[in-house]
């Protein structure tokens, strides 16, 4: 049996790719490039496409579900130790990103310090955000939740 | 030997070698370049096995793979 990597005259090989769904939404396509001593052709592209289907945001949920399985894997793990922009980055910006679910960080960033933290530490009512505090339920603690108040007022 | 008979020797050499070079060496042939998963699911890791072969008449050597 060859290796992945010699093989002899006639030999045959594999070459496994994997693709990671998570966090992506409608037609996607990855390539992988191998790079062989083959002289007429030391670089062959592979390509792989797939249609990813959403079906985690299909019926509207309470907002706090965000803070269980599966939904926390993506919005609020990968924010776990974090502050500031790298917090926003991965707690926020999913839904803030401009065209989804909430305020872009522009419009946001005019708002005044105080109406943010209040927003952000409990929430709004009827909309798919939640209160973040560790006293609403949520994951923040309150030093973390003023990084991200910081980082909104702070001009580009 | 006259001029005529080197030029047809020389022209037999190298339409002897030609055809020789033109195959040494190892050749990468995948029978399949592309390959679609179809409809997936954002919780899904989908997985594919792209066969290739040697066609050549030395050994081919895989050097690097590297994905977007």
């Amino acid at each position: 049996m060859a290796s992945l990597s010699h093989l002899k005259p006639g030999e045959k090989g594999k070459i496994h790719v994997t693709v990671d769904a998570a966090g992506k939404r409608g037609p996607i396509s990855k390539t992988v490039q191998v790079f062989s001593n083959d002289p007429k052709q030391p670089v062959t592209t592979l390509t792989l496409t797939m249609l990813v289907r959403d079906a985690l945001h299909i019926k509207p949920q309470a907002a706090a579900k965000i803070f269980e399985q599966p939904c926390s894997s993506c919005h609020v793990e990968q924010g776990r130790g974090k502050t500031g922009f790298e917090l926003f980055r991965a707690d926020c910006f999913m839904c803030h990103n401009a065209g989804t679910a909430g305020l872009s960080i522009s419009l946001m960033s005019k708002k005044p310090e105080g109406y943010l933290r209040d927003v952000i530490r409990d929430g709004v009512e009827n909309t798919p955000m939640p209160g973040w505090a560790r006293g609403k339920g949520g994951p923040l603690t309150d030093a973390e939740i003023e990084s991200l108040v910081k980082t909104i007022k702070k001009p580009n | 030997m006259e001029k005529k008979a080197v030029s047809q020797l020389l022209t037999a050499i190298i339409m002897i070698m030609v055809p020789a070079l033109a195959h040494a060496g190892p050749s990468i042939f995948f029978p399949e370049l592309k390959y679609s998963f179809g409809s997936v699911s954002q919780q899904e890791k989908a997985e594919h096995y792209f066969e290739f072969l040697n066609k050549g008449d030395q050994d081919l050597v895989v050097e690097k793979v590297s994905a977007s």
